[in-house]
């Protein structure tokens, strides 16, 4: 046994951004919504239970449909309750993901102001559909291209049961695609202890528990 | 150093035992006739040969920074040392460790950038410390007034876990050394100091304190006086009067760094600390 004794400080979590942009279109209604509703309120709980994950993981929502709305800006799960999504309308897909861009450009210049460091902040889109067709793909896959180099942040689309793989493609780096079907709960449970791999740029399917997504598309 | 103890170890942390990934950190101290050269380096996470890097990076820096020492005559009593002139040294040492791990990735044929890892390294006289690190990790010393303080000041890039090393490719001009090298001497009368990897920061350093005004936390860099209080005080001096050897000194230290507190034990990276104390008499 060692003869040595010590104290450690309380050192706080560097902050963490996990921005979720979600589908709300009207082909979300029904069992899927319901599914994602019941996911959010199990990922919220289980952030909100585990004390390193609550003190540095800020949570930002992003839903998209006809609209495209930030529904809450970057918090702590302590200052904000999980609200519950309604499906409705068209899919935006593409303005989701570029004001989840935004929503990290900003938060990113708040923690550069006052934070020595933080983990680099991850976006996660669901979607079940595909963009309006009205929707800039080109112009996103060039976005998404320069800022991967970059490294500004991690970025992946969850493709849910319906979801159109070879128009999301066009936008997202094929290695940045995963299948999920129905697995809601089982992908948020999954996220809420993943965050920290996510964060680090890991491949999905290389963080443990991983297995239940796949990276081909839905036949 | 006459009347002082070395502590130093390195461990594995508990995400690389769980990965089965070698230790990535190393630590050396190098006793010369009076004065030691105290090294501590962490390999990058992300290369693969890093736990080569930093155990090579350790012993060439003994060699580099002994060799300047003793063409200096640094060691002798009275010799004056500037802070100009030992940055300028300093640096020019840094580099010369960085061509013989040039070497090494020949040798080992492998890249430079597998080799990655940072360093710290205090040469300790009797009446000073001189410190150049390159890198994140952190160092302190407790003064005769029982404050502790830091010495140096971690290079952390924006995101988690980014930093500089030895093998960056920071060399060429004056302010990208300013920006990534941090050379300094301390002339106060010193009972104790400390050279750490990151994986120690949390247990020993009060780094990440809550702003109030933004509410997000700022780092503070600085040992926490709780963390060595007792064992530089108290314990480490009773070690050595029951006489324990240097092998048992770290072996102790080895095991206080593996499980010592909670935050030790559940510390995800390796650890790597050197603490010196002076020993009264």
């Amino acid at each position: 046994m060692h003869e040595l004794t010590a104290i450690s400080p309380k050192n706080f979590q560097k902050p963490c951004l996990c921005v979720l942009a979600l589908d709300v279109s009207s082909s979300m209604a029904g069992t899927p919504i319901l599914e994602l509703n019941s996911a959010l309120q199990e990922f919220y709980h289980s952030i909100h239970q585990d004390d390193e994950a609550a003190e540095k993981l800020e949570i930002c929502l992003i839903t998209f449909g006809s609209e495209v709305k930030c529904i809450q800006e970057p918090a702590k799960v302590d200052d904000f309750k999980m609200p519950s999504l309604v499906a409705d309308g068209t899919t935006k897909l593409t303005d989701g993901i570029k004001l989840a861009i935004k929503q990290v450009e900003l938060r990113k210049e708040y923690y550069k102001k006052y934070s020595p460091q933080y983990s680099r902040p991850m976006i996660l889109v669901i979607t079940d559909g595909e963009p309006d067709s009205d929707q800039d793909i080109n112009g996103l896959a060039s976005l998404l291209k320069n800022d991967m180099v970059l490294k500004k942040y991690t970025l992946h689309v969850i493709g849910t049961t319906g979801y159109n793989y070879s128009k999301i493609s066009q936008f997202c780096p094929k290695e940045l695609i995963y299948e999920i079907g129905l697995n809601y709960s089982r992908f948020f449970k999954w996220l809420s202890r993943s965050t920290d791999e996510i964060s680090s740029g890991k491949s999905l399917s290389d963080i443990s528990g991983s297995d239940f997504m796949q990276q081909s598309p839905i036949n | 150093m006459k009347d002082w103890s070395y502590l130093y170890a390195y461990v594995q942390g508990k995400g690389h035992i769980e990965e089965n990934i070698p230790c990535q950190d190393y630590c050396n101290v190098f006793q010369h006739t009076n004065y030691s050269i105290c090294v501590v380096s962490d390999g990058a996470g992300s290369c693969e040969r890093s736990d080569i890097g930093s155990m090579n990076a350790t012993s060439f820096a003994n060699h580099h920074f002994s060799k300047l020492i003793e063409e200096n005559k640094w060691h002798r009593a009275k010799a004056k040392i500037k802070p100009k002139e030992w940055r300028k040294v300093s640096i020019k040492c840094l580099k010369a460790i960085k061509k013989d791990l040039e070497k090494i990735s020949i040798s080992e044929g492998c890249t430079l950038k597998s080799l990655s890892c940072t360093l710290i390294i205090a040469i300790h006289f009797k009446d000073k410390l001189l410190i150049t690190h390159v890198g994140d990790g952190r160092a302190g010393y407790c003064n005769n007034k029982d404050e502790w303080k830091a010495m140096l000041t971690p290079y952390k890039g924006s995101y988690s876990n980014e930093t500089v090393f030895i093998t960056s490719d920071i060399w060429h001009d004056e302010a990208t050394l300013n920006k990534y090298i941090e050379s300094k001497i301390i002339t106060e009368k010193v009972k104790a100091f400390c050279l750490l990897t990151d994986g120690c920061e949390n247990a020993s350093f009060e780094c990440y304190k809550i702003d109030e005004q933004s509410s997000i936390p700022v780092d503070v860099n600085r040992p926490f006086k709780d963390f060595f209080h007792d064992n530089v005080s108290i314990h480490i001096p009773n070690l050595v009067k029951a006489q324990k050897s240097q092998s048992e000194l770290n072996e102790i230290w080895e095991t206080f760094l593996k499980c010592g507190n909670d935050t030790l034990k559940n510390e995800s990276d390796d650890k790597s600390m050197i603490l010196a104390v002076k020993i009264p008499a």
